[in-house]
């Protein structure tokens, strides 16, 4: 932490997270306390290399582009916040203009979806819509995911048929069929997708698992497990052999697998990411249905992998950082049986995100915090949509059965 | 970003151009490797050196000290119009046709400018139609067929040339076509077989040219070094070419500096040349020179008025402080192309491949790399078409192509570069890796030079 400019500040800082927690003294410089590897993309230079390109030519927008755009690609992979601390700086200089070049434009706005800068983002999209920028396709169907991500199936429909003409098949049919999903039509929407999925075997890696993830999504919709499953570890397998990392489908995944109680599989799939926030909570779920199944060694991971968690998010909420506020009520309704704080946060976390399992963790909030009331923007919400869930049923008729006819 | 084709492609569609031969002065060369690409308006280059060589001795000649591009340029003008009106006074003459025709491609290669073709082709037909076929027509019929992309055509209109006409611009002619057919082989055993009966600067420069595609850079920049060497004509133009040529291979190595000298040194050879400017200005580019370059396309779109200076002002301009300046230089080059494409299907779809790539949507760039890979099915086309397929989303056909590319004997730091950059999006981890530094061993840039435009996805990730 730099102390430069402001001192006092920092000392704060440091003072606050002291009187939280002891600082760790190694006992030896021979201690390792972390193994840290170059991080490095395949068929790329490392990112060091692409520092040191860009330091070496600051102004040179091509050499920050290149180290930016491997900076965000690692956060996709990483989930490590400081990686979009690289990507700001180096972009830094084009940020501060008033009329950014249409790609820093583009990348910005994904910086500030990451760091759930939703507003920020908004503005910087639709800029790139209205104008005549070939990156206008690429906003649109960014807006179009984020209008998905805000439960908005009707305003994604819209940028996804306007942007299909303008992109792969596979990536039109996957936003297609996350509106029309969305919107009620989870058959007919994983029909069209398997379609194009049949026919666009191999596409690129990130848009084919994305169409894979959307699929199983789909079909847990309509509880078609079976379905879900073989979508999942397709994707599943196009990660491994890629040797790289996707957060987004082993969460999913766990969720799936830890629905059907499948905790042993759960933790065999996790186990190798204890630093992603989003993992390890799923990770800590599971060895606690270990546990609680009797295995006394998984008790012990859970308590040490939720307190690591709850420190985690306590850092995160310190630096101001608003993401991850859907995990960490999962967190408190799973692992630390505090609906109302669950309660609280998903509510927060609601203004921004509005996906069915973000649904699913407010009814269950609300159910379990006896308020079930508070539940009645999902309702709303289900009934603007039309959604179809089987995985919400039960909560459902719960909330309903618990407010006043 | 640059667009798919890349630099690479666009540099060799000029040597296309680079070929120029100005009127009375005369360039013969040819270029083998130049209109490789996708850009230039005149890919024609393996011209027959003897003709050229024999119109280098026939033609007047001008003071080479004071020779400009704008003072060749009128050379060519004066020229074309003095046959014009020879032809007004001679109809029947269709010898008089015949070299009118060269005049008009020569021009072509020297400006870049597509209606001489248009002018030559009309010629031959007419020529054609007085007398019927003319088995003398055939090189200039070859030669018209090769620089608008039309090789079958080319091919059959040598099967016609009758034993009279010198046998080495016969297969001179025959060795480009198997070139841009991607049978390199063929090609190269042709113009090893010319080197050593010929021996003229022709020669070299097709062997040059041909083996800097295979990954004999500095074979292929000595072989360019002998033929000028081998050059005792005056022609400033092909002497610019030729310093040139071996700036373009400098540049492919990532040698920016050294191919800066080398383009001035071409500069100074033929002042005003946009040839030769665009080259510099893209070598500008590249070094992180923005200014210089804006400076230089903003004067080249100015004097030329070609798309592919407009897109490359639009990129550059993309990257200023008003991005939107960019939209309407990218609109009208965009109109140009689409007219070119009505007006010369097989020349320009190359050409226009890296516009679409970058400003067009998928569905036309993959298209227009299809077309162009059909016509020259070589491996710059086929780079590009494996660059198309992968921004449509093809990403394992885009494998496919590139696999096939390597397979072929191509062996370029873009091909390299476009590999790793096509197995990263597939998830190929070593693949990638091994592709990418191939790149590097041949170019340290080619990473940053080459880029390849993704798919469009969303920002937020998979």
């Amino acid at each position: 932490m730099r102390c430069v400019l402001a001192p006092l500040a920092c000392l704060v800082c440091i003072a606050a997270a002291a009187a939280m927690e002891p600082a760790y003294t190694p006992r030896s410089d021979g201690e390792v306390l972390e193994r840290l590897t170059t991080p490095r993309l395949p068929g790329m230079a490392s990112l060091s290399e692409l520092r040191n390109q860009w330091l070496a030519q600051p102004a040179h927008l091509p050499a920050a582009l290149d180290y930016a755009r491997a900076a965000l690609e690692l956060h996709r992979r990483d989930e490590d916040p400081r990686y979009l601390g690289y990507a700001e700086a180096a972009l830094r200089p084009w940020f501060d203009r008033p009329r950014p070049p249409p790609e820093v434009v583009l990348m910005r706005a994904g910086v500030r979806v990451a760091r759930m800068d939703v507003a920020g983002a908004e503005q910087d999209l639709n800029a790139l819509i209205e104008s005549a920028a070939p990156e206008r396709h690429a906003a649109r169907l960014t807006r179009a995911h984020l209008r998905l991500t805000q439960g908005d199936p009707a305003a994604a429909l819209a940028d996804c048929q306007t942007v299909a003409g303008s992109v792969s098949p596979l990536v039109a049919a996957s936003c297609l069929a996350g509106a029309r999903g969305l919107a009620g039509d989870s058959a007919g929407a994983l029909a069209s997708l398997d379609q194009a999925l049949g026919a666009n075997a191999e596409a690129p890696l990130s848009i084919a698992n994305a169409a894979f993830i959307m699929a199983a999504e789909l079909a847990l919709r309509l509880g078609l497990e079976d379905v879900a499953r073989a979508h999942f570890e397709r994707a599943l397998a196009r990660m491994r052999a890629a040797q790289t990392t996707d957060p987004g489908l082993l969460a999913a995944y766990a969720d799936f697998l830890l629905d059907r109680s499948e905790a042993v599989q759960v933790r065999a799939l996790l186990a190798p990411y204890p630093r992603h926030d989003t993992l390890v909570l799923r990770l800590a779920l599971a060895e606690r249905a270990l546990g609680l199944a009797g295995d006394a060694t998984a008790v012990g991971a859970a308590d040490e992998h939720t307190r690591n968690l709850v420190r985690r998010f306590r850092d995160m909420r310190l630096r101001l950082d608003t993401t991850h506020l859907r995990e960490q009520a999962k967190l408190e309704l799973q692992l630390r049986q505090d609906p109302k704080g669950a309660l609280r946060l998903i509510q927060s976390s609601w203004a921004k995100l509005r996906e069915p399992i973000d649904a699913r963790i407010y009814l269950r909030a609300a159910l379990d915090s006896r308020e079930p009331e508070a539940a009645r923007p999902v309702l709303d919400w289900l009934a603007r949509t039309g959604l179809q869930d089987v995985r919400l049923a039960s909560e459902l008729a719960a909330v309903r059965a618990a407010l006043p006819r | 970003m640059e667009g798919h084709a890349g630099l690479l492609a666009r540099q060799f569609s000029r040597l296309a151009r680079e070929l120029g031969r100005p009127a009375g002065l005369l360039l013969s060369f040819v270029l083998a490797a130049c209109g490789q690409g996708s850009d230039g308006p005149t890919p024609a280059k393996m011209e027959g050196a003897a003709s050229a060589l024999q119109a280098e001795g026939s033609r007047p000649a001008t003071k080479a000290s004071a020779m400009s591009y704008q003072s060749e340029l009128a050379n060519y003008v004066a020229a074309i119009e003095g046959a014009q009106k020879s032809i007004r006074e001679q109809p029947d003459n269709s010898l008089l046709k015949l070299e009118t025709v060269t005049l008009y491609i020569e021009r072509a290669r020297l400006t870049g400018n597509y209606a001489d073709y248009r002018q030559a082709e009309l010629l031959l037909e007419s020529a054609a139609a007085q007398t019927g076929p003319l088995s003398k027509a055939c090189i200039a019929q070859a030669q018209l067929h090769y620089a608008l992309h039309r090789l079958g055509a080319a091919g059959a209109a040598l099967d016609a040339c009758p034993a009279s006409v010198a046998p080495e611009l016969v297969a001179g002619l025959r060795a480009d076509i198997a070139f841009y057919s991607g049978r390199y082989l063929e090609a190269e055993a042709i113009y090893v077989q010319l080197v050593n009966q010929v021996g003229t600067a022709q020669q070299y420069i097709r062997l040059a040219l041909l083996r800097s595609r295979m990954g004999f850079p500095g074979e292929a920049a000595a072989f360019l070094e002998a033929a000028e060497k081998r050059f005792h004509g005056r022609s400033p133009a092909t002497r610019a070419w030729l310093k040139l040529q071996r700036g373009v291979i400098a540049f492919d190595r990532g040698r920016i500096d050294e191919a800066i000298a080398l383009y001035k040194l071409a500069s100074d050879e033929l002042p005003g040349w946009w040839l030769v400017d665009e080259h510099l200005a893209e070598a500008k580019r590249v070094g992180a020179d923005m200014a210089g370059a804006r400076a230089m396309y903003d004067d080249l779109v100015k004097r030329t008025g070609m798309p592919e200076h407009m897109d490359a002002l639009a990129r550059v301009l993309r990257e200023s402080e008003n991005p939107a300046a960019a939209n309407a230089w990218v609109e009208r080059a965009g109109m140009i192309y689409r007219e070119r494409l009505k007006s010369f299907p097989e020349a320009s779809a190359s050409h226009a491949v890296d516009h679409f790539l970058q400003f067009g949507t998928p569905v036309e760039a993959l298209a227009l790399a299809r077309r162009s890979a059909q016509l020259r099915p070589f491996g710059d086309a086929l780079i590009a078409l494996a660059t198309a397929q992968f921004r449509a989303g093809l990403a394992g056909e885009a494998a496919v192509s590139i696999e096939g590319v390597l397979k072929s004997g191509w062996n370029t730091p873009q091909l390299h570069a476009v590999a790793a950059m096509i197995h990263a999006g597939l998830g190929r981890s070593a693949e990638a890796d091994a592709a990418r530094n191939r790149a590097l061993a041949l170019n340290r840039l080619a990473m940053r030079m080459y880029p390849l435009a993704s798919p469009v996805q969303s920002e937020l990730g998979p």
